[in-house]
């Protein structure tokens, strides 16, 4: 227990020297959050490195990784002049706080709970991460992964964290998902309550904490959660700079964004949607080099990986060819209408008729946080034009899902997804800008309830 | 005429506050009380399960399947290479190479035919699977039950 405390600590400082380096101004739940999921993704990026250069996957190796790591950073901070900040903030909640505070506190215990008692036992869980995690720790090389595990074109943020977890046994390995849990958490409160008000962030962080698929996803091991958290927290800080305009938001979306890369392979598809947006924006202020400033970090992440993949692994992504067929597609307007209808019939049941907002919550439901949007949305229709850049980036999403779901019909799997018994696929994609779905939400509510509370 | 505008503009967003606050707490009751319950009762079925060991945990979500690939971790060596059926309706567990690597790491797994066997380094072990293997196989046969089991190849030379 004791050392795996320690490595924990030190991801945790890892995660926070790094973003402290950025000079973004974050409250403490934030860097906590952020402190996790940054720290985690560069020591595993940094073993992937070691591996590369021949080091094997061992105690001694890991131990180096996060020294070099950590006198990296630290050289940069010395250099730019940037001191240890531990000050953390602290105003006295007040009762209704403290009751919703303990409540959420109750929910990440139940997560972390359920991963010391429940092994690793959902079928991707097993067939794709967990036996890539558990190659690398048994084989001693990250190079495992080229004769273990499904989907070799998989990236390996997640299987090589697995990997340094199985030192201290299963029931750790599986706590990564539940700490990514609070991590998401940590950060939706935190910006939310910068961008909004107190009670509100605290209410909205709950719902999101108990909504059945984000908890569900808490406690099976796959890395749609991981990739949730780096995508939200983008988002989230993408929308930060469109606020300030300050650079260094926009630095930490940007790397947000490529660790995501580096976590699923789709997360290049979400990418998308940043990118056409900023880009709007820098075109509207004339600020030309933003976009290209945001995609150098990804690159930085995804460049390596990519090259291992196909040069070391011999893994060729399917989802390429059957882009390159759908947008081929597009250009010739020769689209399937049929395919479309039946998507767009997919969804419609997804977020209306299925289980996600009925009065019974069924594990994999959205709960009522669906309905809760669309409601607000249409009785704050004239506040759009505030949120337009972020309310863009989710419709982008939505048309990226669509993308996806077209991409994988005209490749001749539509059926096998939409019929054939896989009924959270729209759910896992979902997963990840759902959250921002409700930061959305609870946006919107909280400026009235703050226009109103300063009247009164 | 003109002072009734903002006076109703000013009812029209005290009515849509007071319409947001009724949404906003019957969503937040509705949706945190429901996944309250979800996950209390999840918590139930994890409290049950406290004192129960790793085999009897796994043999519950994944009944003969579990069964089956401890037994051929048991009866095939570290360095084996084991040939089984293909993915398909037929064999939708025991046919995922990924899902039976996680319980037989490191030994090596393959689909394939008479071809892909006789290239295979020794030693060699067929899974026996329903319909599978469905050309003959040369060696000794290590049951473990009357259906299912291994053959340990060993061509005559």
């Amino acid at each position: 227990m004791i050392p795996f405390v320690l490595l924990f600590i030190c991801i945790l400082f890892l995660g926070d020297s790094f973003t402290s380096t950025l000079k973004c101004k974050l409250g403490c739940w934030e860097r906590f959050g952020l402190a996790y999921g940054l720290g985690l993704a560069i020591f595993t990026f940094g073993t992937f490195f070691s591996s590369l250069l021949g080091a094997p996957f061992s105690k001694g190796t890991l131990l180096l990784v996060l020294l070099i790591c950590l006198t990296v950073i630290w050289c940069f901070k010395t250099k730019s002049r940037i001191g240890l900040n531990l000050r953390i903030r602290w105003n006295k909640p007040r009762l209704p706080m403290i009751i919703l505070g303990a409540i959420i506190l109750l929910v990440v215990l139940s997560s972390l709970f359920d991963s010391v008692v429940r092994p690793i036992y959902t079928w991707d869980a097993l067939a794709i991460w967990g036996t890539k995690g558990k190659a690398i720790f048994s084989l001693g090389s990250v190079q495992a992964v080229k004769d273990y595990g499904a989907k070799p074109y998989y990236p390996l943020n997640i299987p090589i964290a697995m990997a340094v977890f199985y030192y201290f046994g299963e029931p750790f390995v599986k706590s990564i998902f539940s700490l990514y849990f609070v991590a998401i958490l940590m950060v939706f409160y935190g910006s939310l309550k910068r961008c909004g008000c107190g009670y509100v962030a605290s209410a909205g962080t709950l719902m999101l904490a108990v909504t059945p698929f984000v908890f569900f996803h808490s406690t099976i091991a796959y890395a749609n959660l991981p990739m949730a958290f780096y995508y939200m927290a983008s988002v989230i800080y993408l929308y930060q700079f469109f606020r300030d305009n300050n650079r260094s938001f926009l630095v930490l979306s940007s790397i947000l964004v490529g660790v995501g890369c580096w976590t699923r392979a789709e997360g290049l598809i979400w990418l998308f949607p940043n990118l056409v947006v900023l880009s709007i924006y820098a075109l509207m202020r004339k600020q030309w080099l933003d976009p290209i400033l945001y995609l150098a970090p990804i690159l930085a992440f995804f460049l390596p990986w990519s090259v291992f993949s196909h040069y070391i692994t011999g893994a060729r992504s399917p989802y390429a060819s059957s882009a390159l067929q759908s947008v081929r597609q597009l250009f010739t307007l020769n689209l399937e209408t049929a395919y479309i209808w039946d998507i767009l019939r997919y969804f419609y049941r997804q977020i209306f008729i299925k289980e996600n907002w009925s009065v019974v919550h069924r594990v994999l439901g959205w709960g009522y946080v669906w309905p809760f949007f669309f409601c607000i949305l249409v009785l704050y229709c004239t506040r759009i034009r505030k949120y337009s850049y972020l309310l863009s980036i989710m419709g982008l999403d939505i048309l990226a899902l669509f993308s996806i779901y077209y991409t994988v019909a005209i490749s001749g799997g539509l059926y096998r997804v939409l019929e054939v018994g896989f009924n959270n696929s729209f759910n896992r994609v979902t997963l990840y800008f759902f959250p921002l779905i409700l930061f959305q939400t609870m946006l919107l509510v909280s400026d009235d309830i703050q226009r109103w509370g300063s009247k009164t | 005429m003109k002072k009734s505008k903002p006076a109703l503009v000013s009812t029209v967003r005290r009515v849509r506050y007071i319409l947001m606050l009724i949404v906003f707490v019957v969503v937040f009751v509705l949706h945190v009380q429901g996944g309250l319950h979800l996950i209390l009762g999840r918590l139930v079925q994890d409290l049950r399960e406290l004192g129960s060991s790793y085999d009897e945990k796994m043999k519950r979500r994944w009944g003969r399947y579990y069964d089956f690939m401890c037994f051929i971790q048991e009866n095939t060596p570290e360095d084996a290479n084991i040939l089984f059926p293909p993915q398909s309706s037929l064999y939708p567990r025991v046919g995922n190479l990924g899902l039976n690597s996680y319980f037989l790491l490191p030994r090596h797994l393959h689909h394939g035919n008479q071809q892909v066997l006789r290239n295979l380094r020794p030693p060699v072990y067929v899974v026996i699977y329903k319909e599978f293997p469905p050309f003959k196989v040369e060696g000794s046969r290590i049951m473990k039950d009357s259906e299912n089991g291994l053959i340990h190849y060993r061509p005559k030379p």
